[in-house]
């Protein structure tokens, strides 16, 4: 291998990721080419396939763009890979909304994390089994009640019944088959993405630095999409329309329906109100059965209004009051929702363990895949993989190395 | 490691120079084995350790600073100087990380050997002939050749594991050294 003769890197693959990459980071191919000064016209041929590029060149490119070397010339299970960038430019987005840097970094994290999901399933050879159903055709219906239809088709497809779901990840993981990260956006505002493509199916990321309810209630709202309109990638922000889209009022009332559906949350007002003796509703009642949903007081309050199960007006009336639902729910011993979702899914970290242990991953590839530095993802194996915990003895102070093995067979002699 | 060895330098990969750090030893190992080399761009991936000790915030990150190591010439630093190393630096990046990917090529062309623990890098390694040497190797020539006492040799073990969380394998050939040092009150 040498300058004159090229290394051997599958060019149509290097060619599309350094287009990919270049849209990726903001450059045009002048800028890009003027940056490892080379003519534009041989940048355009490299992204063409039409020149194979110098190692040189591949390094100088890999930094302009912030990615690794790794990042351009890693092999790739993918053959129809297209940019999360691209698709995004096209997506359907509160207006005003402007691709910045915390933008583009929050939606490159995101594809990194979906293919990075992908090729642990190759490397392990795990696919994610899909149960998608059909696209619902919701044109020209009216939004509350098409919402309505598909949340109740959707449950009675997943056999959710009309209670509280529980697993809401593990159901859209699981049974449904959509690849879903909670990682900390940098965009403050950004509830959530959604992107689709064949290789990689439904995407979606919900911005982990928001409380459980409100990623549970992004999620669904995503979901929406992916029911409705899965090859439109959607941009999620909070409060930026002064008039929402039909699709943006379809997804938050799906939302509503799926999480909160009538005859559930009708049984269980009743009930609630019977076991009272039929006094009229209070604000605590409330706040046990948004507790119970695990959805927000705000949202239970509406659904309650829409339902006409408490008088209308009645969340902007406390809310007036300054009253506090988080302190309402200490008050009657409920804790808050835990996030059950960390960054990454249980799966794909399980993926990423067992290809890590079995020597196909180095462990500065495994840490980079579980988004954390190296120390961390060997906590990561000692806890997960061996069940090998390190601690600190109370008593005197010492680290002290235990080990229970998670990994022991309940099959005997096995 | 073997006596053969002794004078080829030493190349470090991140994961070494993060278990080296992290046992507060890294000066002290750095002068049992004639210095260490290592590429710039493992000087950007190894990041942090654990603070360790017995403050609350045991756990908590602690930045590397090899800044001192690398102005005493306890650390060289290298890079690419060539074609042929730049194209081999490529070529195993398809397969590893950037830092292990450079520490491979540098150590392949200038017949370097690298101390790594990793299982990947250390089979892609072999196949092309680099000797390796591990983190315990390491630490086991410098137990051997400066001496330092049963229980500064256990510090720095117990300071590897606290701040870098490493624990060798079961199957590692040190495995019994560890346990024999580690395990002494």
């Amino acid at each position: 291998m040498t300058a004159e003769n090229p290394v051997t890197i599958d060019p149509t693959l290097l060619a599309e990721r350094l287009a990919r990459f270049r849209a990726a980071a903001g450059f045009t191919q002048q800028q890009a080419a003027d940056a490892i000064g080379v003519a534009r016209t041989t940048l355009t041929a490299i992204e063409a396939g039409q020149r194979q590029a110098r190692s040189n060149e591949i390094v100088q490119l890999a930094r302009l763009y912030g990615r690794t070397v790794h990042d351009l010339v890693r092999p790739s299970a993918e053959t129809d890979v297209e940019s999360f960038a691209v698709q995004f430019r096209a997506a359907r987005r509160p207006p005003g909304t402007t691709e910045d840097d915390d933008l583009r970094h929050d939606i490159a994290l995101f594809e990194r994390l979906c293919q990075n999901y992908r090729e642990l399933e190759a490397l392990t050879d795990e696919p994610l089994l899909r149960r998608y159903p059909e696209e619902y055709d919701i044109h020209g219906l009216d939004i509350d009640r098409a919402a309505e239809e598909v949340a109740e088709a959707e449950r009675n497809r997943l056999r959710l019944g009309d209670g509280p779901i529980v697993n809401l990840w593990d159901t859209l993981e699981f049974d449904v088959g959509l690849r879903i990260f909670a990682p900390p956006f940098k965009t403050k505002r950004l509830a959530g993405l959604f992107a689709f493509t064949q290789s990689l199916g439904g995407c979606i990321a919900v911005n982990g630095e928001q409380p459980e309810v409100r990623r549970r209630w992004s999620a669904c709202h995503e979901y929406a999409h992916f029911l409705t309109e899965r090859h439109r990638a959607e941009i999620a922000i909070y409060y930026q329309y002064e008039r929402k889209p039909s699709s943006e009022r379809f997804a938050d009332a799906f939302a509503q329906h799926f999480l909160m559906p009538t005859s559930g949350i009708v049984r269980h007002f009743h009930e609630q109100r019977r076991a009272k003796g039929d006094e009229p509703p209070t604000a605590g009642d409330v706040v046990i059965l948004s507790h119970r949903y695990r959805v927000s007081f705000q949202a239970m309050m509406h659904r309650l209004e829409t339902l006409r199960l408490i008088p209308p007006g009645a969340w902007e009336r406390l809310a007036a009051e300054g009253f506090r639902p988080g302190e309402a729910r200490g008050l009657l011993g409920l804790s808050s929702l835990q996030p059950e979702r960390n960054t990454v899914p249980l799966r794909y970290e399980t993926l990423a363990i067992r290809a890590y242990e079995s020597g196909q991953l180095s462990e500065g590839q495994f840490a980079a895949i579980m988004q954390t530095d190296i120390v961390g993802a060997r906590e990561t194996v000692l806890e997960y993989f061996a069940g090998t915990t390190i601690y600190q003895d109370e008593a005197d102070s010492t680290w002290q190395q235990t080990a229970l093995d998670l990994n022991t067979s309940l099959v005997a002699g096995s | 490691m073997p006596e053969s060895d002794a004078l080829s330098p030493l190349l470090l990969d991140a994961c070494v120079v993060i278990n080296f750090a992290a046992s507060r030893r890294f000066e002290e190992l750095a002068a049992a084995c004639n210095g260490f080399s290592i590429v710039d761009v493992v000087v950007a991936e190894a990041h942090f350790v654990r603070k360790g000790g017995t403050a609350d915030d045991a756990n908590e990150r602690e930045a590397i600073v090899l800044d001192g190591l690398i102005d005493t010439g306890h650390l060289r630093v290298e890079d690419a100087a060539n074609d042929e190393e730049l194209d081999a630096f490529v070529r195993f990046a398809a397969d590893l990380g950037d830092g292990e990917s450079m520490t491979l090529a540098i150590a392949l062309h200038r017949g370097h050997n690298i101390v790594t623990d990793d299982r990947k890098a250390s089979r892609i390694a072999a196949a092309h002939g680099i000797k390796i040497t591990s983190t315990l190797e390491v630490l086991r020539t410098w137990a051997m050749t400066a001496d330092p006492g049963e229980s500064e040799i256990r510090r720095a073990l117990v300071d590897l594991r606290e701040r870098g969380r490493y624990v060798p394998p079961q199957n590692h050939p040190l495995r019994y050294w560890w346990d024999q040092h580690i395990n002494q009150r």
